[in-house]
Formats: C-alpha cells, structure tokens, sequence
C-alpha cells in the first residue's frame, strides 16, 4: 500500500517534470524556428507637384503585382517574406495620377492597335530589395534598399528607354516588433524612391517629346543600318 | 544651465526582498541619477502674431532619423500641456502634405533653402493653409557609452533566477533648430543633453535601476522651447 503510493507519487512527479520540459523545449523551438511574414500596408501620400499635359498609359505587370521578397533563416536574421507587389501597385497610382492630366491603367503592354489615346507608357518594375537587419550591418537599424527601373514605351509597345533608380530606408529596431521595424523602414524606402521620381518627372515637362525624338532617331539609325 | 535629477524605476517583483538586498538598492538609488545641461541660442525673438503652428521635425539621413520616436512622442505631449502661443501640428501630416518636399533626400538642410522652396508651385500655398509659421528641426539620439559587470540566468523545472550586477553609461544629445517659414530664416537653436548611470543588480531577481537620460532632456528641450512660444517667453 505504501509502495502504491511512493510511485503514484514519483509518476505523477515525472510527469509534471515531463510536462514542464516540453513547454520549455516548445517554446525554444519556436523562438529559434519562428518566421516572420509581413504585408506592407500603407497608404502614401499625393504629391504636391503641378501636373503634366501628357497623356500617360500606365502598365503594372504580374511580376510587379505579385512582387514578395523572400529570405531563407541566417545566422543574423529569421526567415521573412514580405509582400510588396499591391503597396507599390497602390503607391505608383498615388503618384502617377496627380502628375498627369491624362492616365490610362492598361492592361497589356503591346497592343496590335497603335490608336491608343497615350503619347507614352510607363512600366514600373522592381529589380532588388535588399533587407539588412541589426546583426548584419552591427548597428540598431533595420536598413532597405529598393532598386527600381521605370521603362518607357511607345503607344506600340516598342520599348524607349529606362531609368534606374532606389530608394533607401532605415527603421530603429524595436524590441518585440521586429516586423514594425521593417514595415516603418520599407514604407520611408519607397517614399525615398517615390520623391525621387516626382521630381526627376516634375523637373522634366517634356520628357515624353525627348523620347519621342529618340526613338524616331532610333528608328532612322536602323533603317540606315538596314539600307 | 545644470540640473540633477533622481528618477528611478523599480518594477514590482512581488518577491521578499532581503535587508542586505535592500540596502543595496538603496545605496543605488542615491547613485543612479542623471545630469542634464541645457544650452540656448536665440537669434531673433519669435513673432507669435494671430494663430500660427510649429511643427516638430526629426532631421532624417539616409531614409531614417537618428532620433527615436519615443523622444518625439515625449516632446510632443510635453509642449502640449504647456500654455504656448502657438499650436503643435502633427509632424506626419505636415510631411504627407507636403510630400515630396519634406522627404529624406529632399529636406532643406539649411534656412538658405527655403527661399527656394517655398517658390515651388503649391508649397508657400500649402503651408499658409495649414498655418505652419515654425519648424523645429531636432536631431539627436541616446547612446549606450559604457558599461560592464555581468549576470547568469538560470531556468529549471523548479523555477529560475539571476545573480549579477550589470551597470553601462546613457549619454543623450539633441538639439532643435527653429525656422520661420514666413521669413525664411532661422530664429534660433536649443540643445540639451543629458548623462547618467543605469544599474541592474539581480538577487533572484533583476532589480533594474534606470538612468532616464532621454526624459530628462526631453523635458529640456520642451522647457526651452516653452521660453520661445510660451506666454511667458523671456524676449
């Protein structure tokens, strides 16, 4: 009888024990595995700039839609994956819409009928986001880089020219929110890049003829060459 | 100016403390304070004629500010208790109206730019429509200088705790460069900085004993701002 009782009691005290290892050992695994997705999601603001008598068709691609970045789990870092594609969708019409008199969404980028009512066609892509966090740069910042190309067609769809351009941003890493962190420091790398391009346009009313006068010089230099 | 300041945190424990602890804590008490200095430029008095707003903003390099949010947010709600002449506009509103003029890369650096500035279209419109007569241009940060000791956590199926000390040094510097828009100059400069000791000594329990440096300038630099626009501005 009181042999009963000695193990009864040891067994329930290895249980307990048990019990409280596999807490433990959860909860370590799940901080040491954890990954972190994140939606950036802000609005952006319109800018304060003059608009341009141009009519401008605009050309957001698949590519760009569904834009995430995508980082496996370091030494310095848990693994991230960061949908980009619908904020940039977002910030690109915030800015294009006040700076022309005239925008068109279109849906393809080539189009067997050349009467379009555009005298040009802009394509925004995104080549790299870069993420740096505390650990890798050594500082209390969470650091983006966004690389970006805004390639310019004709109504046809032949291709003109592109601009590169980025934007930086830089976010204080905040204890428990991480994700905050890299969400403040995106949205400023976008604005950085947005304010950039606002004015690189703005600056520039008659970009469309100078591109215009390009690919018509373009065109005659292959003819020449063909001839 | 000199100040010194006592301002400690303790966090309940809901743990007995020994006397031997106590004392401790008390000794550091008495130790971990904070120094602050307190230093004004003024280059012309502030013209608080009808209902103008200054806005507070965070200087940013490099798409970023130095300066944390929560030192904003603290200067923000203290020069809102205090009676100014003028009003506080909120510092993202100010930069979304007038995106992309305010922006990272895009700021005035310097009072000579504004002329500029405010010649672009919608710009000197804009900010006469929200009635933002100042700018207050702060920069700054807190920074751990220095610091030691050391403490070992343990956590075991019957329950856990720390032994150690671990003390460091907090040094904050921040500045703010008043501008006004409407003349397109600067008007002055205030600056505050602030140092002190931070203690954590661990019995069972980590006792933390913060030197609130950042606060301490914050209140600072509110006060000095205060003498710019309050009622009772030394003019």
């Amino acid at each position: 009888m009181i042999m009963t009782r000695t193990s009864s009691r040891e067994t329930a005290r290895f249980r307990g024990t048990g019990l409280r290892c596999l807490a433990l050992c959860t909860l370590t695994f799940t901080l040491c595995a954890c990954s972190t997705s994140l939606r950036v999601d802000s609005s952006f603001p319109r800018p304060l700039v003059t608009s341009l008598p141009i009519d401008v068709g605009i050309y957001y691609d698949e590519t760009l839609r569904q834009y995430a970045f995508e980082k496996e789990a370091d030494a310095n870092s848990v693994a991230w994956n960061i949908e980009l594609g619908a904020a940039h969708v977002r910030l690109f019409n915030q800015l294009f819409q006040p700076l022309f008199e005239n925008l068109t969404h279109l849906d393809a980028l080539s189009s067997d009928s050349a009467a379009r009512p555009v005298t040009v066609i802009m394509r925004p892509s995104i080549d790299e986001y870069t993420l740096s966090t505390p650990g890798d740069t050594a500082t209390d910042f969470y650091a983006v880089e966004i690389r970006y190309k805004l390639s310019f067609y004709s109504p046809s769809g032949d291709f003109i020219q592109g601009w590169a351009y980025s934007g930086r941003g830089r976010s204080r890493s905040e204890l428990f929110s991480t994700d905050e962190s890299v969400q403040k420091a995106t949205v400023a790398a976008m604005r950085d890049a947005a304010a950039w391009l606002v004015i690189e346009l703005s600056k520039q009313p008659d970009f469309h003829r100078r591109l215009q006068a390009q690919q018509s010089d373009d065109a005659n230099s292959l003819q020449d060459h063909d001839s | 100016m000199m100040r010194t300041a006592c301002k400690i945190t303790i966090p309940e424990t809901g743990r007995p403390v020994s006397r031997q602890a106590l004392a401790l804590i008390l000794v550091l008490l008495l130790a971990a304070c904070t120094t602050s200095r307190i230093d004004v430029a003024r280059h012309v008095s502030a013209d608080l004629s009808g209902d103008s707003a200054i806005v507070l903003l965070a200087r940013k390099k490099d798409g970023g500010q130095n300066t944390e949010e929560d030192f904003m947010a603290c200067l923000n709600k203290a020069l809102a208790k205090m009676q100014l002449q003028v009003r506080i506009y909120p510092e993202q509103d100010f930069v979304d109206k007038l995106f992309p003029w305010f922006e990272s890369r895009t700021a005035p650096e310097t009072p000579g730019e504004l002329p500029a500035l405010l010649s672009r279209p919608g710009v000197r419109e804009r900010i006469s429509e929200i009635g933002v007569r100042y700018i207050a241009w702060v920069d700054g940060s807190s920074e751990k200088v220095d610091g030691g000791g050391g403490m070992s956590c343990a956590v075991g199926p019957g329950g856990g705790g720390c032994f150690g000390f671990v003390w460091w040094d907090t040094a904050s510097v921040y500045e703010a460069s008043i501008w006004d828009l409407q003349k397109a100059r600067s008007v002055g400069a205030v600056s505050a900085d602030a140092s002190g000791m931070s203690y954590v000594p661990a019995l069972l329990v980590p006792v933390p004993l913060i030197a609130r440096t950042q606060h301490a300038a914050c209140k600072g630099v509110a006060e000095q701002l205060r003498e710019f626009f309050g009622e009772d501005r030394a003019l």
